[in-house]
């Protein structure tokens, strides 16, 4: 009687599996997502009104991290915060990057999905450095 | 829904993964854990235990210093018991390699794969 144990895949080291995980993100790569999310990143970076409101929005919240740090933090400074975020999400080029970025995450959610169905364990709950 | 071709690849991918020791070993700790009556019995008694407990704390809100300590007791067995702690062991071990698998990922792509998929919280 064939059994689905039978054909399942032989062992592989912890080095083999790197290297597929290596193959497995340069298919990644090439998929219509990733390619939009890396021309819209490019775009962005590129994009002087962009890095302008950025960079603006960028030094108001390195401020206010400061002044919380001392208790100085006030209704004024998160208000010009907020205002400077909003400015920066109205430009084109940042809204393309967010939006294509969204995608991305949509796409990687799914796979992240499928593989931890296969293996049985949560491979999204992995948690690298820069999480939460 | 997924492109059907980087579904396939993920697949693949994921199969491989399920493969490498780490995560095999893990299937196995498991097979082992459904097949061993004793820790079945075990975990089934704990289970049951823990939840008349839940259930009677939120009714009338009265656990004796006894039930708990029975509880206990469970926990312990359970705790000391080879199959069971072999799975914990396994399943321990393969969560912790998947971490550098995700990393692989995202050096290869220039983002954190793990934070765009993950769902948000440790």
């Amino acid at each position: 009687m064939w059994q689905a144990s039978s054909v399942a895949t032989a062992e592989i080291s912890e080095a083999e599996a790197l290297q597929a995980a290596r193959e497995f993100a340069a298919a990644l790569a090439d998929t219509p997502a990733y390619q939009a999310f890396d021309q819209a990143q490019i775009r962005m970076r590129r994009d002087p009104a962009a890095q302008t409101a950025l960079r603006a929005f960028q030094e108001k919240q390195q401020d206010l991290a400061w002044q919380l740090q001392f208790g100085l933090a006030n209704a004024a400074g998160r208000e010009d915060l907020r205002r400077l975020q909003q400015a920066m999400l109205a430009q084109p080029a940042m809204r393309d990057y967010m939006e294509a970025q969204e995608q991305l995450a949509v796409m990687c959610r799914e796979v992240a999905g499928l593989i931890s169905e296969v293996i049985g364990l949560n491979f999204a709950a992995s948690c690298g450095p820069g999480c939460c | 829904m997924l492109d059907t071709a980087i579904e396939a690849v993920a697949r693949e991918f994921a199969m491989k993964l399920r493969a490498s020791s780490p995560v095999a070993a893990f299937w196995q700790a498991q097979a082992r854990l459904e097949a061993d009556e004793e820790a079945q019995r075990l975990l089934a008694e704990l289970q049951q235990r823990q939840q008349a407990l839940m259930l009677k704390q939120r009714n009338d809100g009265s656990i004796t210093q006894e039930e708990i300590d029975a509880l206990r007791r469970l926990q312990r067995e359970a705790q000391s018991n080879p199959v069971i702690m072999a799975y914990v062991q396994a399943q321990q071990q393969a969560q912790a390699f998947l971490p550098a698998v995700s990393m692989e990922i995202s050096q290869l792509l220039g983002f954190d794969f793990g934070g765009l998929a993950g769902a948000g919280g440790c």
